[in-house]
């Protein structure tokens, strides 16, 4: 068993200036969703997907920091390595992520 | 070339630090040259001594799969870049130790604090986190308990779990006291803290039901919310009508606070826990940048001088000499067991490559013992007069404002009665005369250093932003260490009758949870009972645990580097071991026998029983306090016989590997090739 073992050259496309986790996974390229609106409107577009991605990954780096879930990341986990497991909804998954990260109790210091 | 020119002016800054620190008596010197000295120690310790550990000593290799990487399963075992797994680890080790052992260590002035916060991490502490990560990594993140067990014997492995449980007792109740001491009698501080439950429940519910999984949304609620509390909270203070309702005894604070630890250990954990572990480590990283970059911005002159003259062993804050007291106090910002626990608990299973564990385990170190540089840095800046105004206990400065003044002049440091009540009044605090445990000394530095910064008018809320930011990890603390307190008693208890040990059954919750509240909470109110204010006691004793149980983590370390087969590589971890074993063992010697009353619990109650024959101190006050000394000088035996023995079982098992009566063989899980190896 191997966790995410593909992408794992991938660098980064969006801003913040590292991922949370070494297997970053790129975003297929984009293209053709707003090829009949205007150059002007396919550009504040672009900006705009691209301030979102950077937005989404500084949030994810700090969610790992504070020991957080991570829904997005395990939905990637196991769609490379279990793609047969049932996918579990986020209420679901948050359930299963305090248990095990507080289960054997929290690790932390004075 | 060039980079060893680089490295040579590193080295080179950082000895004219040293040589700022070591010569400049007499006149007051800039901070600048105290983080010189320990940035400059730190980086040629990073680059060259955790270097030759990581490839001489454990023969690190990207080649060899992490668990992370074996056994990913997205939740726990994750593999996560360095510098976010960098975070992480931080957030999770450093909290209210590194902040209090310091201030309270500058009764000797900075210098001897300094040095063992600088050297004592480099040989020492980080040695120790860096060792047991890396072995916990290679035994797929087995805890600390787990590895004595395997690697030198069972009796071990339940002596270390005792020694855990003790020591976080101990621990509790040190730190809990520490908070009752600066929200005793201050309705602004307290209301700010109280508010941290309510908010820690909405953001529980917010994640579990209502929003389901949204942390980053209850954070951001969270957050507003805990600086809407602080605003709050001066209007509480100056309102006739509430300020009495958050006017509470040290005593009465105690009980609440002992409820609450108890609540929050069978609450279940979505509920309270998870939500302030978040809270708590968004404004411990917040706040220790935040206390960096203003020192760097203001480069205050440290007013403190280099040493006192209370290196004697007559200091006021805590008793005994500079040797061992100085290397007890300090705590986690040198060495700290505990780390041991972290660095064997979540932070393994995220390693995403194996030589990423240098920069986690040894860096995150450093980057810990620099926060306890910028306490004593904050310790300081404050006038001398001033500092031992707070941190010396009101019946050792006469009981009031001008008694205290005058104590303090005879110790040859200026302080008024009028700048005590002024400063007061600047925080927004009643007193702040007699404040033990460093808690409120270190906020006022650190609130003088933020509004030297940011404009002075905001002092008072610099002030209880710092009280708020310690006392939210120390409740975090102290959530997180009654329910570990609970499972290890559960797990104890479970070879006695084995329903207990089922840790959701809920009979064996609350009986256990009660248990380890009604434990810590017992040193606790006889911390507040004392007359001496109880850090006095209970602070050199949390010392001294903490280090013994970085001398288990290094025995630990030193059989894996044997059965490793690098026993020419041992002293690494045998010299600190030794040194450990030095101060501890001196310190609990002094602490149990002294003949001198102020250190020895034993010659303090024989003083008591006279004071009771001779009709000066009440029968009942004197036999309750007589019992705590033999109580205190009890556990103080017991930390000692538990290390003698794991110290003696695994110098048992080192000699029968070098005597090669012993095939040293490790407990390592099987190698995988890496995918991460470039």
């Amino acid at each position: 068993m191997r966790a995410e073992a593909d992408g794992r050259t991938g660098g980064r496309a969006d801003g913040c200036s590292f991922s949370t986790e070494g297997t970053a996974s790129r975003t297929p390229p984009s293209g053709g969703t707003t090829q009949s609106a205007g150059p002007p409107v396919r550009r504040s577009a672009r900006l705009w997907r691209r301030l979102r991605r950077t937005i989404e990954s500084c949030a994810a780096v700090l969610r790992r920091i504070a020991g957080m879930p991570d829904y997005q990341a395990y939905l990637r986990h196991l769609r490379l390595n279990h793609p047969d497991w049932p996918v579990p909804s986020e209420r679901e998954f948050f359930a299963l992520y305090v248990e095990s990260r507080y289960g054997n109790g929290p690790s932390r210091c004075c | 070339m060039l980079k060893t020119l680089g490295w040579i002016i590193i080295g080179l800054l950082g000895v004219a630090g040293w040589g700022m620190l070591a010569l400049g008596r007499g006149e007051s010197i800039s901070a600048a040259w105290l983080i010189l000295a320990a940035v400059g120690t730190y980086l040629i310790a990073y680059r060259f001594y955790s270097r030759f550990l990581a490839d001489r000593v454990f023969g690190l290799t990207n080649r060899r799969a992490t668990p992370a990487e074996r056994l990913g399963n997205g939740r726990d075992f994750v593999p996560t870049t360095r510098w976010v797994l960098f975070g992480h680890h931080f957030a999770a080790i450093s909290g209210a130790g590194p902040l209090i052992g310091p201030v309270l260590a500058a009764q000797f002035g900075y210098l001897p604090g300094t040095i063992w916060i600088v050297f004592g991490v480099v040989l020492a502490g980080a040695v120790q986190d860096f060792v047991i990560l890396v072995a916990s990594m290679r035994r797929d993140g087995k805890s600390l308990g787990q590895m004595a067990k395997e690697e030198i014997g069972p009796f071990t492995g339940l002596a270390a779990m005792v020694a855990i449980l003790a020591i976080m007792i101990i621990l509790l109740a040190v730190l809990v006291l520490v908070v009752v001491n600066a929200l005793r009698d201050s309705p602004w501080g307290l209301f700010t803290i109280a508010c941290t439950i309510p908010i820690a429940l909405l953001m529980g519910f917010w994640m579990k039901l209502w929003r389901p999984g949204k942390t980053g949304e209850a954070s951001l609620i969270g957050g507003v919310l805990l600086l809407l509390a602080l605003v709050g909270g001066q209007h509480v203070s100056t309102s006739p009508a509430l300020a009495p309702l958050f006017t509470w005894s040290p005593l009465a604070l105690s009980w609440a606070l002992i409820g609450y630890g108890f609540t929050a250990s069978v609450l279940p954990v979505w509920m309270l826990l998870a939500p302030r572990d978040y809270l708590s480590s968004f404004m411990k990283i917040g706040t220790v940048a935040l206390l960096a970059v203003t020192i760097l911005l203001v480069l205050p002159p440290l007013k403190l001088p280099a040493l006192t003259q209370f290196i004697d062993g007559t200091g006021p804050v805590f008793a005994g000499k500079v040797f061992p007291f100085a290397f007890i106090t300090i705590a986690c910002g040198a060495i700290s067991g505990f780390h041991a626990l972290v660095a064997s608990g979540t932070t393994p299973k995220m390693l995403r490559r194996e030589e990423d564990a240098r920069l986690i385990g040894y860096g995150g170190m450093l980057m810990e013992s620099f926060v306890a540089i910028m306490a004593m840095c904050a310790a300081a800046v404050l006038d001398p007069g001033v500092y031992f105004a707070i941190n010396v206990p009101l019946a050792k400065l006469g009981g009031n404002a001008v008694t205290a003044a005058e104590t303090i002049r005879n110790w040859g440091f200026a302080v008024t009665p009028e700048q005590m009540e002024g400063l007061a009044r600047q925080v927004g605090e009643a007193t702040l005369l007699g404040r033990t445990g460093g808690a409120p000394s270190l906020a006022v530095g650190m609130a003088t250093l933020f509004s030297g910064a940011f404009g002075a008018h905001l002092l008072a809320f610099w002030y209880h932003f710092a009280i708020m930011f310690e006392a939210l990890f120390i409740l975090t603390t102290l959530d997180a260490g009654t329910r570990v307190g609970r499972y290890m008693l559960q797990e104890l208890l479970g070879h006695v009758w084995a329903p207990l040990g089922r840790t959701s059954w809920y009979p064996s919750i609350v009986l256990t949870s009660a248990l380890v509240a009604a434990a810590w909470g017992y040193f606790l109110i006889q911390g507040v009972l004392d007359p001496l204010g109880g850090i006095n006691s209970l602070w050199p004793l949390f010392g001294i645990s903490n280090q013994l149980l970085a001398s288990v983590a290094l025995c630990v370390g030193t059989t894996i580097i044997m059965k490793a087969g690098k026993i020419r590589y041992a002293w690494a971890t045998l010299l600190p071991l030794a040194w450990l074993l030095v101060v501890t063992l001196t310190a609990s010697w002094q602490k149990i026998l002294s003949p001198e009353r102020r250190i020895g619990f034993l010659a303090d109650a024989d003083a008591l029983r006279s004071e009771v024959a001779a009709g000066t101190v009440d029968a009942a006050r004197g036999a309750r306090l007589i019992f705590n000394d033999q109580l205190n000088a009890v556990v103080a035996s017991i930390f000692v016989v538990i290390v003698l023995a794991v110290v003696l079982s695994s110098a048992r098992e080192w000699w029968l590997i070098l005597r090669g009566r012993k095939v040293p063989r490790t407990a390592e899980s099987p190698i995988v090739e890496s995918v991460y190896a470039s």
